[in-house]
């Protein structure tokens, strides 16, 4: 259950989007433009489809890999689940 | 030590509940106050903040647009999740385990990476700047989270019910609707409430998928900080009122949104 609700959290930080672009929208310079703003920017802001589609591929095997590993460990010791 | 137990809740609360006294406190204020000095409560006590959101088109607007998708997710979600919720709590089938925790895969997808696709598939079809663009991009994570909500609750229900009705000769989606649904109708408040939710804060994608007729209000309110200057009142007030609908679905499903948490792992 707190495994659950752990990763729940983890994947939902990795993805945070609304708070960055309405408080500071990427600034300043680029020092909050997080993946997320940085991928809307360049897919819908410059309209570069190709290299936003494969951005948006490998963000989601990273966020995914990482939710496996984290999954992975911390379910090891309970076999429940 | 037991005597100042309360203070650990009571703070908390005070922590939460600052921001959303702040905001409130704002609405009642013009521009000029909150800019000009820091008060506690507002000095000249206006609404016409209120005002200019209810009487300019561009503002209401966006409350309309927000629930209308929001409302069409939410029915869509709980509808589609009923079924798939049934299978996966009362069945077993080849692969049911992966399937389910798949189902939670989707909600690990950013929505950032799902706008791009979304928007030129919509704009491929004429669906982009329509509520239900955003209403059937929101079931992206609201279904596996209704999924998981309902499946919770379902299990709680023993299957010899099931069985009963299945003696007593019940046609399966008579029982269905006529008696297993009024058992989890706590459930579907529940889920219909989280559905509701996540698809009212969700920004990312319903900002991408609308341009002008069916912008929701958190686009709105993004579009007036950054142009014409900072009408902060204007935003706190448009800010208040995002909190009204949240909190008048809440009110019915007070007495199991903990249930919900704890099974849905929300």
């Amino acid at each position: 259950m707190l495994t659950i609700a752990v990763l729940l959290r983890f994947m939902d930080s990795f993805m945070i989007y609304t708070e960055p672009i309405v408080l500071t929208g990427g600034g300043p310079g680029n020092a909050t433009t997080l993946l997320s703003i940085d991928l809307v920017k360049v897919a819908l802001g410059q309209f570069d489809l190709g290299p936003a589609a494969a951005m948006s591929l490998v963000y989601f095997l990273i966020v995914l890999l990482l939710s496996w590993i984290f999954y992975t460990v911390m379910t090891k010791d309970e076999a429940t689940t | 030590m037991r005597r100042f137990a309360w203070m650990v809740p009571a703070l908390y609360i005070a922590f939460v509940l600052v921001p959303i006294y702040w905001l409130l406190n704002m609405s009642f204020k013009n521009t000029n106050e909150i800019l000009g000095s820091f008060t506690l409560f507002p000095r000249v006590f206006t609404l016409e903040n209120y005002v200019k959101i209810f009487t300019d088109p561009t503002w209401y607007g966006g409350y309309v647009n927000s629930l209308k998708y929001v409302l069409m997710n939410t029915a869509l979600s709980v509808v589609v999740a009923l079924p798939a919720a049934y299978a996966f709590s009362r069945y077993r089938f080849l692969g049911d385990k992966h399937l389910f925790f798949w189902l939670l895969t989707n909600r690990m997808a950013p929505p950032a990476v799902f706008a791009l696709p979304f928007f030129q598939l919509y704009s491929a079809i004429h669906l982009f700047d329509t509520p239900f663009a955003v209403a059937l991009a929101h079931c992206l994570f609201n279904i596996p989270l209704a999924v998981w909500i309902l499946e919770g609750f379902m299990s709680g229900v023993p299957k010899e019910l099931d069985e009963t009705a299945f003696v007593d000769g019940y046609p399966f989606w008579r029982f269905f609707l006529r008696i297993f649904v009024p058992t989890i109708a706590a459930g579907i408040g529940v889920t219909a409430f989280f559905c509701f939710m996540f698809s009212w804060v969700e920004l990312l994608l319903a900002k991408t998928l609308t341009a002008v007729d069916a912008k929701p209000i958190a686009a709105t309110m993004t579009r007036t900080a950054s142009t014409s200057g900072y009408e902060l009142g204007l935003l706190a007030a448009a800010g208040s009122l995002t909190i009204v609908p949240g909190a008048f679905v809440i009110y019915f499903v007070r007495n199991y949104i903990a249930k919900g948490f704890a099974l849905g792992r929300v």
